[in-house]
């Protein structure tokens, strides 16, 4: 019974197809592996009304990518997200809802033909020089689990929830300012975040303008991805989307 | 030992069930105290192992048949309920002969059928209890960790699954009396009619075996030998017993 069972797995294992997905930010296609069935569960289960469910859901998304991209997931950012997330769901399935003739395919082939113009920035402000750039998936998760980690077990009153919104305003910033160089003395921030949060919160919030113009920058660029292509709606990019 | 086994005709087959002793019975009555869905059907699963002869497939169609037909040899096919007032007494045995509908339900590679069990403790679960056949090879035999470890592989939409497999299946309903009907796929609907049928008070159960100690000079290790049945066919014979010497003395 054992080599029966263990046929069949190898077998539907060899038998698994291959996604091609077109990324914005590299301007190249990569292959994904659809998402299997247990992916699939852990993506609805991270279905959460909570106030960090989005971290969350992003942090099961991370794991899933890592596991299926054929490519180093340090090298694509979160507006290859929407791509990447837009391909796992249309091998699902194609049409978004039953009121519109909208699918994720017609999605896929626009979104070939926005114009990529997010390069990273230097920003002089002060006596600090930030370097800003969209964040890659790999810092993106390792900020959303510092934040989960913090907040895990927590229920929100209003104290803690002012704590978290603090908290995730500063890891905002944070995804976005790889480093900071102050009297020509640099400091990456991605390396260890607690000091770095720190750092950020030490520094007047009037010297993150140009920051915070940058970061609503390259999430107005997300949302277009996003976009029906025929309709003004957005999709979510949220595990509904893949409660079909 | 040669045990009493009694036929239960199944849709494709026979199998062969062994009269549950009193012991059995009246411990059943104790797991079915519980609201607890899962423990209820782990409860009838486990009669079911332990009474049925063969070491056999059966899903949910075979195992409620097996259930109705041993409720019948512990307590007779009647049940009786109010409806309008009024009692209504119904021969249960009907549902043996009853067709049930168990057609396949085909999505990509795979093939569904009945699930195994009567509660799926998740939508994954319940997917992999219904599972019966991976691109033509038969996985009846596999248990559902081994299926769901197969499901797991594959790329196809879970819910999209679930919900056609609900679908065909929330349709097969059965007719019980009149209009009333069940559906043997929606536990919440199931469970609790298995069990008003199989259960009996607990008290009263319990003064029956201290009347069978007391009259009958029975030990506790009797119970596990006797049937609910026969222990009342003892009692029965006792108090005609009791009565003709009464009415003889009487007449004297």
């Amino acid at each position: 019974m054992s080599d029966k069972f263990n046929d069949i797995l190898n077998e539907i294992k060899s038998t698994r197809s291959v996604l091609t997905v077109f990324l914005p930010s590299t301007q190249t296609e990569v292959e994904l592996s659809p998402l299997t069935l247990a992916q699939q569960k852990l993506i609805i289960e991270s279905t959460s009304d909570t106030t960090l469910g989005v971290l969350f859901f992003n942090n099961i998304f991370y794991k899933i990518l890592k596991d299926n991209l054929n490519g180093n997931i340090k090298d694509y950012n979160t507006i290859d997200r929407v791509n990447l997330t837009l391909a796992l769901r249309q091998h699902l399935k194609d049409s978004i809802d039953v009121e519109s003739d909208e699918t994720v395919s017609k999605l896929l082939t626009r979104n070939k033909d926005i114009p990529y113009n997010i390069e990273p920035v230097t920003v002089t402000t002060g006596d600090f020089t930030f370097t800003v750039q969209a964040p890659t998936l790999d810092v993106d998760n390792f900020v959303n689990t510092h934040l989960l980690n913090k907040y895990k077990n927590t229920s929100f009153d209003d104290n803690k929830l002012k704590n978290l919104i603090s908290d995730l305003y500063a890891c905002e910033i944070l995804k976005f300012i790889k480093s900071i160089k102050i009297n020509d003395k640099e400091v990456n921030l991605h390396n260890e975040l607690t000091q770095s949060i720190k750092v950020l919160e030490s520094i007047d919030s009037i010297h993150f303008k140009q920051v915070t113009d940058y970061i609503n920058t390259v999430r107005d660029e997300e949302a277009k991805y996003t976009k029906y292509t025929a309709e003004d709606k957005s999709i979510d990019i949220t595990p509904d989307l893949f409660i079909l | 030992m040669i045990d009493n086994l009694i036929p239960v005709k199944l849709s494709k087959s026979e199998v062969y069930f062994r009269e549950p002793t009193f012991y059995e019975y009246k411990n059943i009555c104790k797991m079915l105290l519980s609201s607890d869905s899962k423990y209820i059907s782990d409860c009838f699963n486990r009669l079911i192992e332990s009474c049925i002869y063969i070491n056999t497939y059966l899903n949910i169609i075979d195992k409620f048949k097996c259930i109705i037909a041993m409720r019948n040899t512990v307590l007779g096919n009647e049940i009786s309920f109010l409806e309008d007032s009024k009692k209504i007494t119904l021969d249960i045995s009907i549902l043996l002969d009853k067709e049930f509908d168990d057609t396949p339900v085909e999505y990509d590679i795979f093939t569904f059928r009945s699930p195994v069990n009567f509660y799926a403790s998740s939508y994954d679960e319940f997917v992999s209890q219904c599972l019966v056949n991976v691109k033509g090879a038969c996985v009846k035999d596999l248990n559902i960790s081994q299926k769901a470890e197969i499901l797991n592989e594959t790329c196809l939409p879970l819910t999209d699954i679930f919900k056609q497999i609900q679908d065909q299946f929330s349709r097969r309903q059965i007719n019980i009396f009149r209009d009333k009907t069940i559906n043997i796929y929606n536990s919440a609907e199931l469970l609790p009619f298995l069990k008003s049928i199989f259960q009996e008070d607990l008290n009263s159960i319990l003064q029956f075996e201290y009347i069978c100690m007391r009259n009958l000079d029975l030990r506790s290790a009797d119970f596990k030998m006797y049937t609910y049945p026969e222990l009342k066919i003892f009692l029965n014979h006792l108090n005609k017993e009791q009565q003709d010497s009464k009415q003889g003395s009487n007449a004297q």
